[in-house]
Parts: C-alpha cells; sequence; structure tokens
C-alpha cells in the first residue's frame, strides 16, 4: 500500500485526477518485464494483474572439479558457492480507487518494455466503460471476459493456492478472524457474490459450476435504499451509520408483538419480525442511523436465509461469499455470519476470503494465461510483496479514513514444482501444520513478535555479512530490516493480516523478505564452513559409533542426532553461543543435552521397535547444515541402511537460515559416499534417495510438498518419518497425525517455548509414535 | 371503532382527525379533516370491498342519536386503514368511561347537520359502548339500541338521553342480581362493595370448587372490576367460573350454582347442556399490524331468546351486524361474510371485522368499560398479541383470554374456511396468465387434495408452514420482509399513511425506474446463465445513482418496494417448495388485501423459475384463518 502524492481531496471524484505520481518502487513492479495483463474494473475499484518474471540472485553450490587428485585437499570448504541470476515467475495484483485508473494506465505505458503482449482481458461491470480508455492508452486489444466466469475460476485458485484463505468470522471472538486449512478437495462448494444483487453459484470443478438462483436484495438495494432513506450517498458511509444505529427502533421484533418470545416455536423476543415494521406504525422520524442498521440487517438476514435454502437443497456445506457488499467490511461479514448460523442451525458455515477483492482480475488473468497452464503449477503467497488483509479496512485503521490513494498489493510466486500433501498423512482434511495459532495465543503472539524484532538486527547484520563483495548491501539490508519491521508492525495491530500468524508465517515473511531485497542466502558461507568442519569429522564420529554395542550405538545415535540440532542459527541462543564461540563442539552440544528422563521421552518404545523387524522405508526430514546433516542425520540413516531400511532424505528446495538445501545435501553425500562405502553403496542401489521438500521454510507444512516426494514416499512404501528440529517438529507437526510410524525429535532452544511446554533451554523433545490400529 | 373513545377528552377529537387524516401533520378539528379523509377515501381504493355504500349509510342515519363527534369516526374508519390513528400517546388505562359526554360537548350544535349524518356508526357504537343498564335504566337503553325512539329530538334531547345513560350504565348490572343469587347459592357473602378491592385475601366465590390457580385471577378480576364499577365482587367472580364452563375443555366442572338463575341464565345453561359455549361468538387474531376478529351472529334467534337476550349480548349483535364501520379505524369487511353458515347446530352469518393492533388497548378499555366480562364469554385470542396484551385483558378488561398458538389456528382456519366454501363459491383461486393484464384471469380452484401444502402467511412478517395433514405441520423458516416492511419502507419513501394508499401509489409506479434489471447491465439477456433481460438483478439499484435518485416518482418507489418484497417472498417460498417437495403454495395474510399486484407477480414468478411445477393458490378470507381457527376453538370445532 502507498499513498499516492497528490490526494483528490479537491476535485470531484468522478473526474481522473493525472497529476498523481505513483510510486514505482511500491506498486507496479517488475512491470518491465510484464508480459500479460488482465483488469477487473468494478463500480468502485480497478484490479490489475500481471505476470512477470522476477529476476533474483540465487545461491548457488557447486562440488570443485574432482579430476586433479590432490586438488581436493588445498580447499578449505568442501564445495563452492557461485550467486547467480536466476528467473522465476510472479503474479501481481494490484488494487486501486477507479480514480485513479487514468493515472495507472499512463504509469503502465511509461513503464511497459515488452511488446509482446497485444490483448488485456477485462472483466468487470465497469469494463465496458473503460474500454476505449485502456485501448487508447495501451494499444492493447481489451478481450471482454464473463463475470461470473473469473469470479470462478479465481476463486479456484486462491482456494487451492494460498493457504489459510478462508476464514470464518466471529463476532466478539479475539481474533474476528479464524482461519480454515486448506481443504484437499475444494469441490463442491457454493460461492454468494453479493454486488449489487445477489448471484448463487455452485461449483463442482474446475469447470464446471452453475448459477443456482440469485436475489435481487443485495448490495445495490443497500445502497440505492439507504441513499433513499438517509440522502447518505457513499456505500462506505452508510456501513458506518449502520454501525452506530439500533434496529430495533425501526423493526417490528417479536415482543413487539407477543410481549415476549414466541415460545411456542422458541423464537427469541429479540427476533426481528418485520423489518421497519415500526417505521410504518408511528409517524415520528426515525435516525439515519437507525434506518440504515435496520436495513444491513433486512439484506444480510435475507441474503443468509437464501444462501441457507440454496444450500440445503443442494446438500453443501461450505458457502463463500464475495462481492462489494462484503469486501472488507467487518460490519457484513458480521451480519452475514449471524444470519447464516441463524438460518441453518449451524449447519452452514459462512465462510470469506482474504482475496475475494481480486478474485475477478485473478479469473480474468487465468483466462488470458490459459495456453501457459497456469494450472498446472503450484502458486504461493508473497508475504513480502502483499498488503495483506484489510490493508485498506478504514474501520481497523480509524487514521486511514481516506480510502483513496491506497493501493492494496497482491503478489503470487510461481513455484518451481507442483506441491501436494503428504501421502502418509493420517487425515489431510483436518491437519494442520502449526502447533500454536498466534492469533489466538495473544502470550505467545506478543513474545514471538517480540523475539523477531529483537532477532532483526542478527538478520540483518548476517545479511550483510554475507554479500562482502556487494557495494549496496548495507543499503539492501537496512530496506530490508523497515520492511519487515513494518510487517512485524502489521501483524501486532493485525494479527489476521495473512492468515493464522505463526511462527512458520513470520519466519517464511523473514524470508519473502530477504529475497526481496537480494539476500537469497546470507547463511551460505557459514553453512559451507560448517559443513567442511563436520565432513572432516565424520570419519571419527563413525568410528566412535561402531565401537559400540548395539543398543549404547542407538542411544549415541539418538543424542547425536539431538546434539547436531543444537547447531542451530535459527534459534537466537544457539546463534549467540556460535557467534562467540565458534569452536562449541560436537561433543560439548552433546553435554548440554538434557539427561534422560527427557522433556518428552519414549526411548524407550523406540528402542524396542528397533529390536523388531527393519521398517521397510523412511522418510527423513533434515534440519540444519554441518554438524546436525553430517554427524547427526547421516550415523543414523547409515544405522537404517544397515538395518535393511531404505532412506529418503529430504530437503528443503530454497534456503532458509542455516537449513541443509537439496543442493547441499547433493553434495555433502556425495563427500560422505567418498568417505563411507555404505553409503555409497546404498546411493548406487537406490537404497538411499535425496529428495527435496518444495519448500524454502525452517518449518515443514506436510500438505504443500514436492510432488516427487510424495511419488517416492507412495512407491517405497514408507513405513516410518523422522522429523527434525525445533521449526519442523515443535513449531510445526508436533500434533501431526500420520499414517505411519513417525518420530519427531528436537531440542528446545528457546526459553520461552521451553518454559511454556514445561522444560528448560535444552530440554529434548523425543517423540516417537505408532498410529492406533 | 367505539374503542376509541375510551380516550374521551377535547384534545381527543382533533388529535384522531388529525392522526388519521395526515399523520399528524395539521391539528384541524373535525371539518377540515373530515374533507381530507373523504377525498382521500375517494382516490385510495383500489379495490372497493368491504363496505356496503350509502344505502347502509341511509338505513342506519336513523339510529343517530349520539353526537357528530363519532360521524368524523365513522368516516374516517371508512378509508379502511393501518395505521390512521395514533394512541399512543394517550392513557391506554383511562378509568373513567366519560367519553361519550365529552364528545357530545365538544360538538358545536351549529354542526347539528353533520352530526347528524354522522352518527350512524356512533349510535350502534354507542349501543355498544353504553353496555346493559340496570334495573329500569336497561329499558331505555334497549330502546336505544332499537333505534326507533332515539336521535330525532336534537342535541339537547340527545344529550339528556346521553346522560341518563351514562347514569344507568352501571355496566353487568343483570348479571350482578344473578350473581348475588348465584353466589348466595354457593353459599358465599356476597363482599361488601367497598371492600372489594380489599377482598383478594378471602376465597373467590367460587370458592371449593376452584382450584386455586384458577381463583388467583379470579379475585384480581374481581377486585379490578369493582374497584371501577363498584360491583360486588363475587358477582364477577362467578361470571369467571361460567365462562370456563363455557369454555368447553377448560373446565367442564361448573359450580352447581345456578339453580336460582334468571331466564338469561337459563339461556346460558341451556347452550352449556349442549356443550356450546355462550353467546357472543368472537375469534381474535392480534397480529403485529392488525386486529382480526371474527364474529358469528345466530340468525336463529327464536322470539324467547331473543326476549332473554342480555342486553349487553343484543347491543353488540346489533352494533357488529349493523354497521361496516367502528370507530376511526374498524373495518367490516362485508364481501367477506358468510352466510347461513352452521356451527355448533346454530345457523347464522361469520363476520369478518378488523382494526389496527395499535388500537388494542382502546379495545380493551372499551371491553371494560362495556363490562364485556359480564358477558361469561371466553375470548379465543391468537396471534402475538394474545400473549403481549393478556395481561392487560386481565387486570383492565376484566377479562382471561384463552390464548391459542396463531400456527394452530391459522391451519385451521384454512382447512374450516376452505370446506365451507364462499357462499357457494370457491373459496381458493389461482391466476391464468398472471403476467398479461388483458388475459389474467382469476380462476376458482378446488382444493380437494390439500396435503402437502405450502402455507405462506404474509401479515407484518411472513411465516412459511408445510401442512402434511390436518394436525402434522411444521413451520419451515420466516422472513422479516413481509407486509410491515412493505408499508413501513413506503410511509418512510413516500410520507404515505395507509396501506391503500401505499398500494394505490404503488399501481401507478413504475418499479423499473428504481430496479436495476438485468438488461441494465448486460443489454439483454444475461445467457451465460439463461437469465432474462427483465428479471430484477438489484432492486432499489438505480437508486445508486444521484441522476436516478432525482428522477423517480413517490409512485415509482412504491412500485419498487412492493415488487421487491413480493419477489423476495415467492422466491424464499419456491426455495422452501423445492426443499419440501410440495408444489402448491398457498398464499394468504392481510398483505394481498386488495393487493392484485403481488397476487399476480407471486403467481408469474413461482410458474416462471419453477418452470411451471409450482402453483400459486390464493384465498377470499386472506387475513382471516387465524381469527377463524381461534373462534373454532372456542367451539371445539372440528
Amino acid at each position: 500500500m502507498a499513498e499516492c502524492g497528490a490526494s483528490s481531496s479537491g476535485s470531484s471524484g468522478d473526474s481522473l485526477d493525472k497529476s498523481i505520481t505513483l510510486p514505482p518502487d511500491e506498486i507496479f513492479r517488475n512491470l518491465e518485464n510484464a508480459k500479460r495483463f488482465a483488469i477487473d474494473i468494478g463500480g468502485s475499484l480497478t484490479k490489475l494483474a500481471y505476470y512477470s518474471t522476477v529476476q533474483h540472485k540465487v545461491a548457488k553450490v557447486r562440488s570443485f572439479d574432482h579430476s586433479g587428485k590432490d586438488a581436493e585437499q588445498e580447499h578449505e570448504t568442501p564445495y563452492e558457492i557461485s550467486v547467480q541470476e536466476e528467473i522465476s515467475a510472479r503474479l501481481h495484483f494490484i488494487k486501486f480507487e477507479n480514480t485513479y485508473i487514468e493515472a495507472c494506465l499512463d504509469f503502465i505505458k511509461d513503464h511497459l518494455v515488452n511488446t509482446e503482449t497485444k490483448v488485456i482481458q477485462a472483466t468487470g461491470g465497469g469494463a465496458y466503460k473503460f474500454k476505449d480508455l485502456i485501448e487508447q492508452k495501451l494499444r492493447l486489444k481489451v478481450d471482454k471476459e464473463d463475470v461470473m466466469t473469473c469470479l470462478i475460476k479465481g476463486c479456484n485458485f486462491v482456494l487451492k493456492n494460498i493457504p489459510h484463505e478462508a476464514f470464518m468470522y466471529q463476532k466478539d471472538a479475539d481474533p474476528e478472524f479464524r482461519f480454515q486449512t486448506n481443504h484437499p478437495n475444494i469441490f463442491p462448494y457454493l460461492l454468494v457474490n453479493i454486488g449489487s444483487g445477489v448471484s448463487i453459484v455452485k461449483v463442482e470443478t474446475e469447470d464446471k459450476f452453475e448459477w443456482i438462483g440469485g436475489s435481487s436484495i443485495g448490495g445495490g438495494t443497500f445502497w440505492g435504499l439507504g441513499a433513499l432513506l438517509t440522502k447518505t450517498k457513499k456505500f462506505d458511509e452508510l456501513l458506518h451509520l449502520a454501525s452506530k444505529g439500533q434496529h430495533t427502533n425501526v423493526d417490528m421484533l417479536v415482543r413487539d408483538i407477543y410481549g415476549g418470545a414466541y415460545q411456542t416455536l422458541g423464537l427469541s423476543g429479540n427476533l426481528i419480525a418485520s423489518s421497519f415494521g415500526k417505521s410504518a406504525t408511528a409517524d415520528k422520524e426515525f435516525s439515519k442511523e437507525d434506518m440504515s442498521k435496520s436495513l444491513l440487517h433486512m439484506i444480510s438476514n435475507d441474503i443468509g436465509q437464501l444462501a441457507c435454502l440454496y444450500a440445503k437443497l443442494h446438500n453443501l456445506d461450505r458457502v463463500y461469499f464475495g462481492g462489494f457488499f462484503i469486501r472488507g467490511h467487518p460490519v457484513t461479514m458480521r451480519t452475514i455470519t449471524y444470519s447464516i448460523n441463524f438460518f441453518s442451525k449451524g449447519e452452514v458455515q459462512a465462510l470469506f476470503l482474504r482475496h475475494e477483492g481480486y478474485l475477478g482480475a485473478i479469473g480474468a488473468f487465468l483466462k488470458g494465461a490459459e495456453q501457459d497452464n497456469p494450472n498446472q503449477y503450484s502458486w504461493g503467497e508473497n508475504y513480502a510483496g502483499s498488503s495483506g488483509l484489510m490493508s485498506t479496512s478504514p474501520e481497523l485503521y480509524p487514521m486511514q479514513r481516506n480510502r483513496s490513494g491506497t493501493f492494496d498489493l497482491l503478489e503470487m510466486d510461481r513455484l518451481e514444482r507442483p506441491l501436494v500433501n503428504l501421502p502418509l498423512l493420517l487425515d489431510p482434511s483436518s491437519y494442520i501444520p502449526d502447533t500454536v495459532d498466534l492469533t489466538d495465543d495473544a502470550m505467545a503472539r506478543k513474545y514471538w513478535l517480540t523475539c523477531f524484532e529483537e532477532a532483526l538486527d542478527g538478520v540483518v547484520h548476517r545479511a550483510i555479512a554475507s554479500q562482502p563483495d556487494a557495494m549496496d548491501a548495507a543499503e539492501r539490508a537496512e530496506k530490508f530490516r523497515q520492511k519487515y519491521w513494518n510487517k512485524l508492525q502489521t501483524l501486532r495491530h493485525q494479527p489476521f493480516a495473512y492468515g493464522t500468524l505463526t511462527v512458520r508465517s513470520l519466519l517464511e515473511t523473514r524470508e519473502h523478505c530477504l529475497n526481496e531485497f537480494n539476500f537469497p542466502d546470507p547463511y551460505s558461507q557459514v553453512k559451507q564452513k560448517e559443513n567442511g568442519i563436520a565432513l572432516k569429522c565424520f570419519q571419527r564420529v563413525i568410528k566412535s559409533l561402531d565401537s559400540l554395542g548395539w543398543e549404547e550405538r542407538q542411544f549415541a545415535l539418538v543424542k547425536g542426532l539431538l546434539a547436531g540440532n543444537v547447531f542451530d542459527w535459527g534459534a537466537k541462543a544457539v546463534s549467540d553461543v556460535l557467534e562467540s564461540e565458534p569452536q562449541f563442539g560436537f561433543e560439548e552440544a552433546k553435554k548440554k543435552l538434557q539427561e534422560r528422563p527427557w522433556l518428552v521421552d519414549s526411548y524407550g518404545e523406540w528402542l524396542q521397535r528397533l529390536k523388531g523387524p527393519p521398517h521397510k522405508c523412511a522418510l527423513i526430514f533434515a534440519d540444519n547444515s554441518g554438524i546436525d546433516i553430517i554427524l547427526g542425520v547421516f550415523p543414523f540413516v547409515r544405522e537404517l541402511l544397515s538395518r535393511g531400511t531404505e532412506v529418503i532424505l529430504a530437503c528443503n528446495s530454497g534456503p532458509a537460515l542455516n537449513d541443509v538445501t537439496y543442493n547441499e545435501s547433493l553434495i555433502v553425500t556425495e563427500r560422505i559416499a567418498a568417505m563411507d562405502p555404505l553409503i555409497q553403496c546404498a546411493l548406487k542401489e537406490d537404497k538411499l534417495l535425496l529428495v527435496q521438500t518444495g519448500s524454502s521454510s525452517p518449518c515443514l507444512d506436510l500438505s504443500r510438498l514436492d510432488k516427487g516426494l510424495a511419488v517416492l514416499v507412495r512407491e517405497r512404501g514408507t513405513d516410518l518419518v523422522v522429523i527434525e528440529g525445533m521449526g519442523r517438529a515443535i513449531h510445526t507437526n508436533y500434533y501431526a497425525a500420520l499414517c505411519c510410524e513417525s518420530l519427531k525429535l528436537a531440542v528446545i532452544k528457546n526459553s520461552w517455548l521451553a518454559d511454556r511446554l514445561g522444560g528448560r533451554l535444552f530440554s529434548v523433545i523425543f517423540k516417537y509414535e505408532v498410529p492406533a490400529k | 371503532m367505539i374503542w376509541g373513545e375510551g380516550f374521551g377528552g377535547r384534545g381527543s377529537l382533533a388529535g384522531r382527525g388529525r392522526g388519521s387524516a395526515t399523520r399528524g401533520r395539521e391539528p384541524g378539528i373535525g371539518g377540515s379533516a373530515e374533507f381530507h379523509l373523504l377525498s382521500l377515501e375517494q382516490s385510495s381504493r383500489p379495490r372497493d370491498d368491504g363496505r356496503r355504500g350509502h344505502s347502509s349509510i341511509g338505513r342506519t342515519l336513523r339510529h343517530s342519536a349520539f353526537s357528530g363527534a363519532d360521524w368524523t369516526r365513522t368516516c374516517l374508519s371508512r378509508s379502511p386503514s393501518f395505521s390512521s390513528c395514533r394512541f399512543g400517546s394517550l392513557p391506554p388505562a383511562h378509568p373513567a368511561p366519560l367519553s361519550l359526554d365529552s364528545h357530545a360537548i365538544t360538538l358545536p350544535p351549529s354542526r347539528e347537520p353533520i352530526g347528524r349524518i354522522a352518527a350512524i356508526g356512533s349510535l350502534c357504537a354507542g349501543a355498544w359502548g353504553g353496555g346493559p343498564a340496570e334495573g329500569g335504566a336497561s329499558a331505555e337503553a334497549a330502546a336505544a339500541e332499537e333505534g326507533e325512539a332515539v336521535g330525532t329530538g336534537g342535541w339537547l334531547e340527545r344529550e339528556r338521553r346521553r346522560l341518563q345513560l351514562m347514569g344507568a350504565g352501571r355496566p353487568g348490572a343483570p348479571m350482578e342480581h344473578q350473581a348475588r343469587a348465584s353466589a348466595t347459592a354457593a353459599g358465599t357473602p356476597p363482599g361488601p362493595p367497598t371492600s372489594a378491592s380489599s377482598s383478594s385475601g378471602e376465597p373467590g366465590p367460587g370458592g371449593p370448587a376452584l382450584e386455586p390457580r384458577r381463583r388467583e385471577p379470579a379475585r384480581r378480576r374481581a377486585s379490578s372490576t369493582s374497584a371501577a364499577s363498584s360491583l360486588p365482587s363475587n358477582a364477577a367472580a362467578t361470571v369467571d367460573s361460567q365462562c370456563r364452563g363455557a369454555a368447553g375443555g377448560m373446565n367442564r366442572e361448573r359450580p352447581g350454582s345456578y339453580s336460582g338463575a334468571t331466564h338469561a341464565t337459563r339461556q346460558r345453561l341451556e347452550s352449556l347442556k349442549k356443550n356450546r359455549p355462550l353467546f357472543p361468538w368472537f375469534g381474535l387474531d392480534i397480529g403485529g399490524t392488525l386486529v382480526k376478529l371474527v364474529y358469528f351472529e345466530p340468525k336463529d334467534i327464536t322470539a324467547e331468546e331473543e326476549e332473554e337476550e342480555v342486553e349487553s349480548l343484543k347491543s353488540i349483535r346489533k352494533y357488529l351486524t349493523s354497521n361496516v364501520a367502528y370507530g376511526s379505524t374498524g373495518i367490516r369487511d362485508v364481501h367477506l361474510e358468510l352466510k347461513d353458515l352452521t356451527l355448533c347446530g346454530r345457523k347464522g352469518n361469520l363476520h369478518f371485522i378488523r382494526f389496527p393492533t395499535h388500537d388494542m388497548p382502546a379495545f380493551i378499555q372499551m371491553g371494560r368499560d362495556k363490562n364485556f366480562s359480564s358477558l361469561h364469554t371466553v375470548f379465543c385470542a391468537t396471534g402475538g398479541g394474545a400473549y403481549k396484551f393478556e395481561q392487560d385483558f386481565l387486570t383492565i378488561g376484566d377479562l382471561q383470554l384463552c390464548k391459542l398458538d396463531e400456527l394452530d389456528c391459522l391451519i385451521k382456519g384454512i382447512l374450516y374456511i376452505d370446506s365451507v366454501g364462499f357462499n357457494g363459491r370457491s373459496q381458493c383461486y389461482y391466476f391464468e396468465n398472471p403476467a398479461d393484464s388483458e388475459k389474467c384471469r382469476k380462476l376458482p380452484f378446488n382444493l380437494k387434495n390439500p396435503y402437502p401444502l405450502l402455507l405462506v402467511n404474509i401479515g407484518s412478517g411472513v411465516s412459511i408452514l408445510a401442512v402434511y395433514s390436518k394436525d402434522n405441520y411444521k413451520r419451515v423458516t420466516g422472513t422479516s420482509l413481509g407486509g410491515g416492511t412493505f408499508f413501513g419502507l413506503c410511509c418512510l419513501l413516500t410520507g404515505c399513511t395507509t396501506f391503500e394508499e401505499a398500494l394505490e401509489m404503488a399501481s401507478r409506479g413504475d418499479s423499473t425506474k428504481v430496479d436495476k434489471l438485468v438488461r441494465d447491465i448486460y443489454g439483454g439477456d444475461y445467457e451465460r446463465f439463461s437469465l432474462p433481460g427483465w428479471a430484477v438483478a438489484s432492486s432499489f439499484g438505480n437508486m445508486m445513482s444521484k441522476e436516478k435518485r432525482e428522477a423517480v416518482s413517490k409512485e415509482d418507489l412504491a412500485r419498487a418496494t412492493l415488487i421487491t418484497i413480493t419477489n423476495n417472498i415467492g422466491s424464499i417460498a419456491r426455495m422452501c417448495a423445492l426443499n419440501e417437495n410440495i408444489n402448491q403454495v398457498v398464499f394468504v395474510g392481510n398483505f394481498l388485501r386488495i393487493n392484485t399486484i403481488s397476487m399476480r407477480l407471486l403467481a408469474y414468478a413461482l410458474d416462471y423459475w419453477s418452470k411451471g411445477q409450482l402453483k400459486a393458490l390464493f384465498s377470499e378470507h386472506e387475513g382471516y384463518f387465524g381469527a377463524v381457527g381461534a373462534l373454532l376453538e372456542l367451539l371445539k370445532l372440528p
């Protein structure tokens, strides 16, 4: 969101103000590479969509050339890092007041470099009105797309690609937003679009939807009738009036007729028996506020009732509401929710969408981009480039009463590979990755926001240090600081801005912001160095493990896994230690660990299990680079392999903190294989498989994993999942239920969290779970 | 209606005229208000029902006895209205029934001619209002009711007579004798009049025969009555016990105390022997906006019966049946009268009367003033008002209501009325070609297979019932967008004051100027979803634009309001019919009274959107079924 320089306060709302200068840094980013445009022009807001390629730096790792035999010895590091430019695809969506449409078109014309584009997809009621202007300004042919088709396409898209897209709105709850985890199958659902009228559409598949009904009593009725009754012209002002009114002065309630409740039917006395019923019986004046409120109730109740009747007739329980009547207005979300609850007796849920305003634009874009098969890809919301829910809501930010001049943004990154559910989830539809919902838990939210604020200096420092040769590193790092700081402040006030607030989302937002300012992998050198050190220790560690008896060895392996996990730059306590005591060794880490019994300790069961038949295939989600992966995970992998268990080792696709990336894991494995015939052999025989998770987060969402991983997991008959580290096993997945055995282990490296879990710093979680038969 | 009089006093006349005519904008005195109203009446009746016209006025003119003030009210009342009168600011429980006097005094003698014409209803009103008189006075009262000798003697003469009446007017007096007798027979000493108010500590007159729970209201009743009229407490109490007996099923156990009964009592005993409640037979439905009253007028009264008929009862009968309008707001829908009906072995006519719910306090007050409670009748009442006003009926009117569920009554009523037909014609009807003004025809419908049936009752709000058999029904849903919404919004948007006016405006308006149609958005049909261009996309959608707001007339707005509400009801009804798998939908309720626009629209919309699967049916007695059901409950029918 960005304020435009000149405000239109002096000019009438209808005239187009050309004097506006748009801040190019913030909006219309990557316009020079924009390829495909779509526009959705509504009654008051325009939504522009374009597809663009983003060039950004990535840290690549590459093995040294091993042809020269002695070359290897000379290198201090196990591999080389190079920063390369990479191109990825991104979808940009911008929402702004219609007043700015001409200024925006001018801006686009001036900045558009790509000339391949010939057509712009347009939808919405205003598409016709502005057709000539668009064609003349952009010299693009306007292709009109059907409004409802676009809406449905957009809706399917956000429901599939944006986690926590849908939410319930609960009055008087804190927070009032309750986000839904994405259902693996989004169909069928009912979309109730409340524009000037109401359309009720049943969506059965990607391409199959049907208009099953509608109502003429909609947003236009509220606006039109409201304007007549109150002489108030603006929709927002009417809503504002309504939020202050008392409908009981205008409506005839059950108690006005019965003197109390209608007991026989169990109808409460407060129920409205006749909307505006009191305005018929007395010749008194009614306040604007009261009439607006009554009107709002009348319309919301009516829509809710019809929606319930249609949902019942078609046997659907998911009903999404959209349209300008709903858009960002807590007042209408509240009344619609109330109505749905009342009429369906709780059987139907009223759901709203975070990006409801963009559905038309997204759909129009997708329609134009069909040849690119956008539906083949998975997309991810870019937290850095998106404004978040309610960014322009006047109610939550009374200071920003003037909505005009506020731009709302949404950016979606096209992910390299499609993401799917882990096939081993017990119930994909109820799986929630995150352990603590920070939107819900105010105490935890406060702590973590502060924690991330305090850690920000260190991250900035690390970012600068990672690019010693870049002249502008400090400047970019400062921008990063500002951006992430602002995000944290937004989240303090609106924890619901990007869906459910979690430690994961805070971490991911930080990664997005770092990428935004070209710090693709601030830890690349650190990881490189640590991997080097750890590799040197590998053989010694293996040797000492091999000298132990079986039972001792099993325990040592687990301790090694845990000790390795102490090395985590993501955790503040540890990063302090590592910065000051670089020699802090593996053995010392082991000493830091809590003695058994651990905070959560099912080691006994695990050991018992190991005495039984070997697992068929284990899926291991690795955590950190260096000691963790090399001295902790690999010996463990080695043991599993020697038992005859196949191992799938899954690492992040992209960098996140000091987590080992898939590319790094390839090199590390190669180096280990060179030292260890067992690993070598397993690789050769396809018994050790390296895969990528599809994620670039320090946390783990088992509902969004690389499709290749999922295929392999199924093929190999995986019967054990090992999840390691705080981010993956505690912040997320602590309660994840799988349909096979699982081992979740981590060392708590955060004293507050340890406190919460009833332990202390470096307490150990060792959670071995066997699904109930 | 006479219950307007309870609020006597000089101010009330002006207030009444004002309220009716212009919703309180011009506090004019009689004349101008009348004029206004008359002209209004001329232009505001889309369907001229519910009155007999001038001949009946001429006929009843002979009864003229009372003040010209009543003229105003009578005339006003003939413009049937939902809300023409405003009584809210007046004390709801005016204790002294002095209004007749004050009206008379208020009227300037110079307005004699008007007064003479006007007295039509007022005499009859007076008949009811005057109530039974004690002793010899009752004979005079009876004479007055007969209307032969009175009313021609000019103002002073009338005034004299009135004072006489008033002085004599200790309502319920004959009953006093009876009550004393019966009370004595029952062995309870009559309480001294003065101690009546403190008699609550004594056992009720029905004493041992009555359960304690029943005694409580009886006592209160006794005390309130006696406090106002010095009637011995046990008189009223006996009345109470008789009432119960009459209610049948409520308390069949009667105190055996009628041995010393008068003629009138004998008649009652007759009635009771036949397990038939005492006259008058009323059914009351007190809705959010309108009170619906059905009254059974026995036509098979024998000479002996007539002779023995209690005066107050007789006066009620005469008053109700010889008038088409009562007070300022009461209306008898003459065209709905069901003739030669046999109910509980009695032959007679069923009358349909309505008045605004906000006049309910006045109605109760009248009940008190005229000592309704002495009639030993049971008021079977349904609708929300049966609950809301229950306490008022008891404490002010000394009447105990028998409260009945409104949906039970509605269904009972509709089934019964359909079964008796409409004076030889069909009760139920439908529209053929409802969308075509030329070809549209209203045709009788034989509801021989009534079940299952979706019943949509459109009053102030809307209730939708699925009826599977006589006793098996459920309320499917309801909506607050009903008749009250139409009229309420019309009042706000157009400044209209009556339902009739609102409908009349609507009949002249064009809703397409107000509403945004599908074709306004898509230039024609929206083919993607096969939506016709004429369909309303957004009700009042055009009113988002300032220019269009300035270009519409009040008539357009009234029309749009009517179309919006009607379409919405049709839409919800259709969805309910689909969900319940029912294909005949009967629309009833007073929203449809004289509202052909809505009926035709409902008929068309249901047919169009259901592709001919659903049939919209209507019923002649649209708003009265609840009241009929209440009456049937009284008679324990069927």
